[in-house]
């Protein structure tokens, strides 16, 4: 397998776990951007989500057998991060749904949908991961 | 890759169970605040009632259709009954707006093109949407939830199925519009007619109609607003939304020149609109005949059909004015999202008020006063007439010439046509001190030769002078008071009918002198007319004027004979300084916080038709909000009154035995016994019921049954049929309904809505209705019956006497000054007493003080800077002070927004209970906390607040008092309980994640224990190999 900076990625796990990491990463920047500009920032959801980058990544970077749970723990922070995150849009969610302007809303639909596509694909690599070996 | 070890298997199922685990942790309390939005979705009883049954016939409120609500044959035959209605609404509510040659009615089987792509549903399209985006004829009602399919025991009668069973109607031109792929389009700022390009109408498909088909040409326009979605002043094109726009132009000149060439033997054009369309264009294009047909609602369109063929006559008369340019009334200037302004000192208000930006930011001025509608064009066209006021001034003219009547009304208020013609005579006058009303005696003759219907419309004028122009009283030149229907009338045939008109409907409210209402002193007219124009002519005539116009145009003279006069010496300024309604209570002003020339900031001049040319206004009033504006703005200004009774001076939670059902017959001013039976109950009892979700919770102690509450007149929805879980039957909006002008309808139409509440349980209906038509663009327009506050009276004191007699409250909102979408959450709405009582006030007065209305929901704007739901002025001093409301008052829907839910000032200034009150879960400043109206107020009383608690004992009485009198109390004897059970998706939520955290944490033993075992193993291997 490759080798990034010294560090063997020996198995598709890992691959797959530092592809979560990085969309976690990128996910959450994004959501920090786009929410903060929509005044609908809440910090549970960027540390989630980056805790669930941090621990992904870390799972596939550093070479401790401990570190073997990290995608199962990095699951568990990007589904936070999700649901807190549509919690907090359940505003601009029930106005788009219903059709009128009366919830609440806070910036457009595309941001929502942006971040929980993003994150939603984090969740479904990182859990594919769970079932596969870190090492080989 | 090979294959997966078990260590591996178990943490994959450890990730999918704990993200299971997760989201019900993290759902659970989401959807907990929504349990009542959700049960009602799901329609959800959590709470029964339990009896022994030895209270006797418990049935205190029974059906016209029997005691089951669960059976099938009686709801249908109901159901039924409704639609029969509905058809005879449409059939005595469209209006005929012209008819030249004989064009209507067509023949029975008449071999006809229908035109217009708002014509067709596209049948590939989803209709279960049916609003914005949806292809097709507007039917109503338009809340974003509501469809005409919706309505699942009846079936749903188009446009094009009611036309193809009286007509032969050409299948070329519809297939093509069917499928031309072209419709309406939701954007509220950028809205779309719909209209298909003329181009669509190819050579081969114009053949279709040259042998056949050509009977009439009958083209639909149609026109669509909504909930949250006005119409705009300027769309794409430049021009209002109202008016006809290119394609529709582009059509009629080719139905014009077909009609030329001789193909086509008639041009119809039907009105499909709730919003006042632009009519005025279409004599250049040589149409026929015009039908207004509003939006008639799921199977009124069969009534359509019945006009157009001739076997029914169409009686309906306009009850909006439809001018030549939507944007000629003085409304106009502060109206709509274009025309709503904000602060001059937006920065400061910003960071001056706690509540969300968007909710402190905006603001309107009625600065036209009295004169919207008729009462503008009407009055203007009397001082033309008059040669007073600079009536023909050229401000306010739609062509930049002096003003003139012809120039900007296509059909003034109350206009109609019929297939035959009516002579109606005023007969005699008379006046009774004791009722205080003026009873005029008509009889109408049918002189033509086809049976049909006569509305009698009575109007007044009052005097209009020196102490008027001194004290700025405003007076319209006619003001609709009174109107009656007669029935059916064959050729040759009369009816005599009496219309009583109250007095008090000739008063004025003097806001700067009297501060009160007035009878002026001079000369009182009374007069019967064809229209609000033609009772004006008559008057005219009267006073001996010359040069009136016909509202086509042409010459008339008006008819004096139709007119009763009488003449006062004396401003009477005590007549009605009194309530009507309540005894020993005076009627003085109550809202000048909401005229802005109270307070000391930037001052507006009200139209006045002293002088037209310089109070029209033309350009909005920047206005700066002072520190004391903002106060309130920011409306959190509720603090605890000195002498404020403390919650000890209260007993709470001494049970005294009194049963909720026990207070069914007690009288609202029987204190001693409302006290004892509000003393039984602790704050976290009363406190519960505060918080609305399409119902409030049951209160055990007293058995007081949980309530279930809903939208709208139009269709009963959210709470739905007991039986099978759909929603009510879907009506023709409430113009039309209003448009019938006939009592003995709107009697029928409001017993049954009544008779569906009890099959659905329903205990309150929230309802449109009242609020005027203060421009033509209100989105809402459709839910609320006209432009004129009398009207509107008028009807609201039927409706609500002959719905809540089947034990439903009616809640009429929204209260008050709600008229437009745009802003619609917060906007600052300024106006003076005068035109806040006899146009906006006046509308809902009907409802409250003469038909026993028991619900009012207030609105999302502000009344001056105060938010409706904290406005004392209207729920305390006119509602329960001058009119004597004893009802139950909530606000519009919460859902979380922070201007709406300061609760203890809502509380304290009147509010009962708040509507949708669920959690705010957003980050932002808008959303309020997860402690809702309940715990608040609790909280409040708790740290010995003893003014909240009296209030909060209030408010309790309120909603019992009504609650008492409705169908919920139906099964409630002595012997009842209340019986609690979680719904089934509560017990779901809790099971999955029983089940989730347990797999989890067992997958996670497994895991770290093969975890462990494995590491073992490999030390062990790794000594091994060491040792070796």
């Amino acid at each position: 397998m490759a080798q990034v900076k010294g560090i063997k990625i020996q198995t598709a796990g890992a691959w797959l776990s530092l592809v979560c990491g990085a969309l976690s990463l990128v996910t959450g920047i994004y959501y920090a951007v786009a929410a903060g500009a929509a005044n609908n920032f809440t910090a549970t959801v960027l540390a989630c989500f980056l805790l669930g980058a941090v621990c992904a990544l870390a799972y596939s970077l550093v070479p401790s057998d401990w570190a073997d749970i990290l995608n199962l723990v990095a699951v568990v922070f990007i589904v936070v991060a999700i649901l807190e995150f549509i919690v907090s849009s359940i505003a601009t969610l029930a106005d788009v749904l219903s059709g009128i302007t009366m919830f609440g809303s806070s910036g457009g639909i595309q941001y929502i949908a942006i971040t929980l596509v993003l994150g939603l694909i984090a969740l479904v690599v990182e859990l594919v991961s769970c079932f596969m070996k870190r090492t080989k | 890759m090979g294959t997966i070890s078990r260590r591996q298997f178990v943490k994959g199922a450890a990730g999918i169970t704990s993200t299971v685990f997760a989201t019900t942790c993290v759902g659970a309390p989401v959807a907990e605040s929504y349990r009542g939005r959700i049960n009602t979705a799901l329609g959800i009883d959590t709470t029964s009632v339990t009896s022994s049954g030895s209270g006797g016939d418990t049935t205190y409120y029974k059906s016209d259709y029997g005691t089951d609500i669960y059976d099938a044959t009686a709801l249908q035959k109901l159901e039924d009954d409704c639609a029969a209605a509905a058809i005879e609404e449409v059939e005595g509510g469209v209006v005929l707006l012209k008819n030249e040659n004989g064009a209507l009615p067509l023949q029975k089987g008449a071999s006809v093109t229908l035109f217009g792509q708002n014509s067709f549903e596209n049948p590939d399209v989803d209709t279960a949407s049916m609003g914005f985006g949806y292809t097709g004829p507007t039917y109503g009602p338009f809340y974003s939830y509501h469809t005409p399919s919706d309505t699942s025991t009846v079936k749903w009668v188009t446009y094009l199925s009611a036309m193809q069973e009286a007509f032969d109607v050409n299948p070329t031109v519809t297939e093509a519009y069917q499928t031309s792929g072209y419709g309406r389009v939701k954007d509220a700022e950028n809205p779309e007619v719909g209209e298909a390009p003329v181009s669509l109408l190819t050579d081969d498909l114009r053949a279709s109609w040259a042998s056949q088909y050509n009977d009439a040409a009958i083209y639909m326009i149609t026109r669509q607003g909504s909930e949250d979605c006005d119409l705009v002043l300027e769309d794409s094109e430049g021009i209002s939304q109202l008016a006809l726009h290119q394609n529709e132009k582009d059509l009629l000149a080719l139905l014009q020149a077909e009609k030329a060439a001789g193909t086509i033997k008639r041009i119809i054009v039907l009105v499909n609109s709730s919003w006042a369309v632009e009519l005025g264009d279409l004599a250049n294009y040589d149409v026929d005949a015009i039908l207004w047909v509003g939006t008639p609602g799921v199977v009124g369109f069969t009534g359509v059909a019945n006009v157009l063929d001739g076997e029914a006559s169409p009686s309906g008369k306009l009850v909006d004015t439809y001018a030549k340019n939507s944007l000629s009334a003085p409304a106009i200037t502060y109206a709509q999202a274009k025309n709503t302004q904000k602060w001059s000192n937006l920065d400061e208000v910003l960071d001056t008020c706690n509540d969300t930006d968007r909710f402190v930011q905006s603001y309107l001025i009625y600065a036209e006063g009295i004169y919207v509608g008729y009462k503008y064009y009407e009055t203007r066209y009397e001082d033309a007439i008059l040669g007073q006021g600079n009536a023909t001034s050229t401000a306010g003219s739609s062509t930049g010439s002096a003003w003139n009547y012809t120039d900007e009304i296509a059909y003034p208020f109350g206009y109609g046509l019929s297939y035959t013609t009516f002579q109606q005579t005023l007969d005699s006058c008379s006046f009774d001190s004791t009722s205080d009303t003026y009873t005029l005696s008509v009889t109408v003759t049918n002189t033509g030769n086809v049976a049909a219907r006569s509305v009698v419309e009575v109007y007044a004028q009052t005097p209009y002078g020196d102490y008027e122009k001194q004290n700025k009283v405003e007076k319209s030149a006619v003001v609709l008071v009174g109107f009656a229907k007669t029935s059916e009338l064959e050729p040759g045939a009369s009816e005599t009918v009496s219309v009583e008109v109250e007095q008090y409907l000739l008063a004025s409210y003097d806001y700067t002198k009297a501060k009160g209402y007035i009878l002026s002193a001079g000369t009182y007219y009374l007069a019967i007319g064809d229209d609000a124009h033609d009772a004006l002519n008559n008057i005219l005539a009267a006073k001996g004027a010359k040069g009136m116009v016909a509202v086509d145009g042409s010459s008339t003279s008006g008819d004096a004979s139709n007119v009763y006069s009488w003449s006062t010496s004396d401003v009477d300024a005590s007549r009605y300084a009194m309530s009507r309604y309540v005894d020993s209570q005076q009627v003085t002003n109550c809202f000048d916080d909401a005229d802005l020339n109270n307070l000391g900031t930037d001052t507006i001049t009200y139209l006045s038709r002293s002088d037209w040319d310089a109070t029209f206004p033309t350009e909005p009033v920047a206005v700066r909000a002072t520190p004391d504006m903002m106060e309130v703005l920011d409306g959190n200004f509720y603090e605890t009154p000195d002498d404020a009774p403390s919650v000890s001076d209260f007993t709470q939670g001494e049970d005294s035995g009194i049963t909720f059902v026990a207070m069914r017959d007690v009288d609202y001013n029987d204190e001693e016994t409302w006290n004892v039976f509000l003393n039984q109950l602790t704050v976290e009892e009363m406190a519960s019921i505060l918080p609305d979700q399409n119902g409030s919770v049951a209160i055990d102690s007293i058995t007081m049954p949980a309530s279930y509450r809903g939208d709208d007149m139009d269709q009963l929805q959210q709470v739905v049929f007991k039986l099978n879980g759909e929603s009510g039957f879907n009506w023709p909006c409430a113009i039309v309904e209003a448009s019938t002008w006939d009592i003995d309808h709107i009697t029928k139409r409001s017993n049954l809505t009544g008779n569906e509440s009890i099959f659905m349980g329903l205990t309150e209906i929230w309802s449109g209705g009242p609020n005027i038509h203060r421009t033509p663009f209100n989105g809402r327009a459709s839910a609320y019956y006209s432009e004129d506050g009398n009207l509107d009276y008028l009807i609201g004191e039927v409706v609500s006497r002959e719905c809540q007699k089947y034990g439903v409250i009616l809640g009429y909102k929204h209260m008050v000054l709600n008229d437009q979408e745009a802003n619609r959450e917060s906007a600052a709405t300024f106006a003076n007493e005068q035109a806040i009582r006899e146009e906006y006030l006046r509308a809902f007065e009907g409802a409250y003080a003469k038909g026993g209305c028991m619900g009012c929901m207030t609105a999302f704007n502000r009344i001056g800077v105060t938010y409706a739901g904290s406005c004392s002025a209207t729920m305390q001093d006119v509602m329960r002070g001058e009119w004597g409301f004893k009802g139950v008052i909530c606000s519009d829907a919460c859902v979380g927004s922070d201007y709406k839910t300061h609760y203890a000032t809502n509380l304290a200034n009147g509010l009962d209970y708040w509507c949708w009150d669920m959690a705010g879960f957003g980050p932002g400043s808008d959303s309020s906390t997860a402690k809702l109206s309940n715990t608040v107020i609790a909280e409040d009383i708790e740290n010995g607040d003893g003014y909240l608690l009296k209030a909060l004992r209030d408010a309790t009485k309120h909603t019992v008092y009504a609650q008492v009198r409705t169908s919920n109390i139906n099964g409630l004897d002595d012997s009842s309980q209340i019986v609690h059970a979680n719904a089934w998706w509560e017990n779901a939520i809790t099971g999955t994640q029983i089940v989730s955290g347990v797999l989890t944490a067992g997958l996670l033993g497994v895991y770290v224990y093969d975890t462990v075992k494995a590491h073992k193993a490999q030390d062990g291997e790794d000594k091994k190999g060491a040792e070796a």
